[in-house]
């Protein structure tokens, strides 16, 4: 049983797990191992599927009325996800199928970051904002 | 995107829940790459694949609502 594993075992953890799945591969990526292209490129995905995770979960939110107060989910933010994850696949999956092409790869690690800018200040019922550790790359 | 991941993809938004673990096992691949430096094989790319159009698809069905 890995670390990984351990921790999903934890009691209560899911919903804190997609911060903590970010940090290993932001420090696995930090240690200057990570130059091969096809690695870099599956960690991006899975950088924005853990991205896309919290995502969900706040869009799942109760909607943001005048009359209820946080956590509560803003159409305008789930409007900023929702266009900001699309963009972030599409050119995720460009650099996926270009491997080996550098400009694909940094368009696709802005696209990225942009959504996990986005939703690393998303409150979570009852938690604290994730503050991602990939999103200050 | 494959039928088996549509039909998870509706279980798991029936059961209101996220794609958590394929994320951990996405994790778990990639984290193993950047640290070997290794490209992914072909099972793991379809891994870290699938946990991704998962999460993007069950995204993209929330937020319309």
């Amino acid at each position: 049983m890995n670390v990984l594993t351990s921790i999903q075992a934890v009691p209560g953890i899911g919903r804190y797990l997609p911060c903590i799945l970010l940090l290993p591969i932001a420090l696995a990526a930090c240690s200057g191992a990570g130059s091969n292209p096809a690695a870099d490129v599956a960690a991006l995905e899975v950088r924005l599927t853990a991205a896309e995770d919290v995502a969900i979960d706040y869009i799942r939110l109760p909607p943001c009325t005048p009359w209820n107060g946080a956590p509560c989910s803003d159409g305008t933010v789930v409007a900023r996800i929702r266009t900001a994850d699309m963009r972030a696949y599409t050119l995720v999956k460009t650099a996926e199928q270009t491997i080996g092409d550098p400009a694909a790869i940094s368009a696709a690690q802005a696209a990225v970051a942009a959504m996990t800018d986005v939703t690393a200040s998303l409150p979570h019922q009852g938690s604290e904002p994730c503050r991602s550790p990939s999103s200050s790359r | 995107m494959p039928i088996a991941i549509i039909v998870t993809l509706i279980k798991l938004i029936q059961m209101g829940i996220t794609v958590v673990p394929q994320v951990i096992a996405a994790a778990q691949t990639a984290v193993s790459l950047i640290e070997s430096g290794a490209s992914p094989t072909p099972e793991q790319q379809a891994e870290i694949d699938a946990a991704l159009d998962m999460a993007h698809a069950a995204l993209q069905e929330v937020a319309q609502v």
